[in-house]
């Protein structure tokens, strides 16, 4: 499913203006990041896309239709920066969660099967009776993730899906993610603060700057170490090794 | 696969009823319990006599269970389970662990409100003077969760804040019954007394009779919602992005359990900790998930309000001590006692 925001506006209560005129293109099976400085908007335009938040102005359309479609909320999942839930509940019944709208008083055996397609999708089907608890903030992530995919979303949004990981896991979950992008035809939209992992896994990168778009396109064609200085005021060096492009910050500009 | 995943589902669900299950029947022993216990000890036998063959009892074994005993052992029952169900929703939809009826200073206003309508005979609808006192608790308790409630929106706002905020309105509230105490006469004050340590001793049939009717409304409405309530417990933005109206559901959910404390408030007065320590005690048994939480809270807090009545009458033979100090004194230590044991950590 497209994804498709024109000129979206945003503003908080009594706040100043946070997106100030976004439009933007997300395709299926590819993966869009989101990435720019803090405050650039990244969360708020996670959010309007998911309905957390309600758009002032501007539409977003999924499939040329209206974002307040009933079917909206079917289709999209959407994973918040914040995955730290201290609910008391297993691994299953928080990944069962993400099917709120199918559930009914007794849970159905199509439910059932559905979490455990996503615990065994991400190979944490043995974490299935642990407590949320009891993870690693790795596995947790995971968790937060299986939740999100539980529904077979068309639309997958994530707000920082590695904030505070380790580097294995954070290559391991962005792995996953780009996996699963790829192989179910999703449309996938990520923010993200590391420019690195951005250039590395999107297929497509979008760099917010002061709730507007400052570039977008391909990593390979748009990341450049002028935009970066540009964008976060740091200088960079870009090095290409193959398919893959590393950047290295080497010293704020601000200086 | 199905079977994986239902295999996993029942494990998961069956040892949750096996305590509700186990619960419940301590409930009811407890229960039993509290209508043999008092000056004339009752047997099990003479009890369920009472109840079921009443005329092949003496009159005043009769008199005994159906007008002293009964009433308020039911009452512990129906009060228990609707403060620690009131509790729990409120933890559930401000996310925050030290949220109950009494911290938040709903019962102190609902006291309150009570005490206006014994002292200055005001009421807030002009009904007849038998109703205005528990329509005043209500009022009053609504108008503290409305409060509450905006507090709750600011952004910034910690759990600590929150109960730092309960405790000014408890103050509050407080500092306001003790002005109606001032004027109060002799027999006022001794109302306004009966409502601030809380007893279930001024139980009568019709007042239990409306609590029950109140318990069985409200709580199949909470029930309704939930896979909402748990999904709360996700985060506000998470439970959003599953489709949930968090503000209507918060609203809705808050006026639901101000309608069961104001009752039990303007019928036992105020009973601290059943509404606090009754979820907490639930949710380390049965976790999160509503559909068993709810139903575990319900029966800790009548568990709680029971022993709690069999202990007041106990304590000084002969004399019922106030149940809201035996509350504290039971509550306290097997909370504390479940924090420190608990592996699984707890909020």
């Amino acid at each position: 499913m497209r994804v498709t925001t024109e000129n979206l506006k945003f503003f908080y209560r009594n706040e100043k203006q946070v997106l100030k005129g976004v439009t933007l293109e997300a395709v299926p099976g590819e993966l869009t990041a989101l990435i720019g400085p803090n405050a650039a908007g990244k969360s708020t335009l996670l959010k309007c896309i998911a309905g957390v938040e309600k758009t002032r102005s501007g539409i977003t359309f999924h499939d040329g239709v209206n974002q307040g479609h009933r079917d909206r909320k079917n289709r999209i999942s959407y994973l918040p920066q914040d995955t730290s839930c201290k609910a008391l509940m297993t691994v299953f019944e928080a990944v069962l969660l993400g099917r709120l709208k199918n559930l009914a008083w007794h849970v159905g055996n199509e439910d059932l099967d559905m979490v455990m397609k996503a615990l065994k999708r991400l190979s944490i089907d043995n974490l299935a009776t642990s407590y949320l608890n009891e993870l690693s903030g790795g596995q947790k992530q995971m968790v937060a993730i299986a939740q999100a995919l539980v529904n077979c979303p068309k639309v997958l949004l994530l707000d920082e899906p590695t904030n505070s990981l380790d580097l294995r896991n954070e290559l391991e979950i962005l792995d996953q993610i780009a996996a699963i992008t790829r192989e179910e035809g999703i449309t996938t939209i990520m923010a993200i603060h590391s420019v690195s992992l951005a250039a590395r896994y999107a297929d497509k990168v979008v760099i917010l700057k002061d709730g507007m778009v400052h570039t977008s396109g391909r990593p390979n064609i748009v990341m450049t170490e002028d935009l970066i200085r540009e964008v976060y005021g740091v200088e960079s060096r870009i090095i290409t090794e193959g398919p893959l492009r590393h950047i290295i910050p080497i010293g704020s500009f601000r200086k | 696969m199905a079977t994986t995943s239902k295999y996993i589902y029942k494990h998961i669900t069956g040892r949750k009823i096996s305590i509700i299950l186990a619960m419940a029947v301590v409930a009811f022993l407890l229960f039993l319990l509290d209508v043999s216990v008092g000056p004339a000890m009752l047997s099990p036998g003479e009890i369920f006599r009472s109840i079921f063959l009443p005329q092949s009892m003496r009159k005043v074994t009769r008199f005994i269970v159906w007008e002293l005993r009964l009433p308020i052992a039911l009452m512990a029952i129906i009060a228990g389970a609707s403060l620690a169900a009131a509790g729990a929703e409120m933890q559930t939809i401000l996310n925050n662990p030290l949220a109950s009826p009494y911290t938040l200073g709903v019962s102190a206003a609902a006291g309150f409100g009570a005490a206006v309508a014994i002292v200055l005979g005001f009421g807030v609808v002009p009904l007849g003077a038998a109703i205005i006192v528990p329509v005043n608790a209500f009022f009053f308790s609504m108008l503290t969760s409305i409060m509450i409630l905006a507090l709750a929106k600011k952004k910034n706002l910690s759990a600590e804040t929150m109960v730092l905020a309960g405790i000014a309105v408890l103050f509050l509230f407080h500092a306001g019954m003790a002005v109606l105490e001032y004027f109060a006469a002799e027999e006022e004050l001794q109302a306004i007394v009966f409502w601030m340590f809380g007893s279930l001793s001024k139980t009568t049939w019709p007042k239990l009779g409306f609590a029950v009717m109140v318990f069985f409304v409200i709580v199949p409405l909470l029930f309704k919602d939930a896979w909402k309530l748990t999904a709360l417990r996700l985060g506000e933005d998470k439970a959003k992005s599953l489709g949930v109206n968090v503000e209507r559901l918060r609203l809705r959910v808050l006026i639901l359990v101000s309608v069961l404390t104001g009752t039990v408030v303007a019928f036992v007065g105020t009973i601290g900790f059943v509404g606090l320590a009754g979820p907490h005690i639930a949710r380390m048994l049965v976790g999160e998930d509503q559909r068993y939480f709810l139903p575990a809270s319900i029966l800790c807090g009548s568990v709680l309000l029971s022993t709690s009545s069999i202990l007041s009458k106990i304590v000084i033979p002969g004399t019922i001590f106030p149940i809201g100090i035996i509350t504290s004194f039971i509550g306290v230590p097997f909370l504390l006692f479940l924090l420190l044991r608990s592996k699984r950590g707890f909020w």
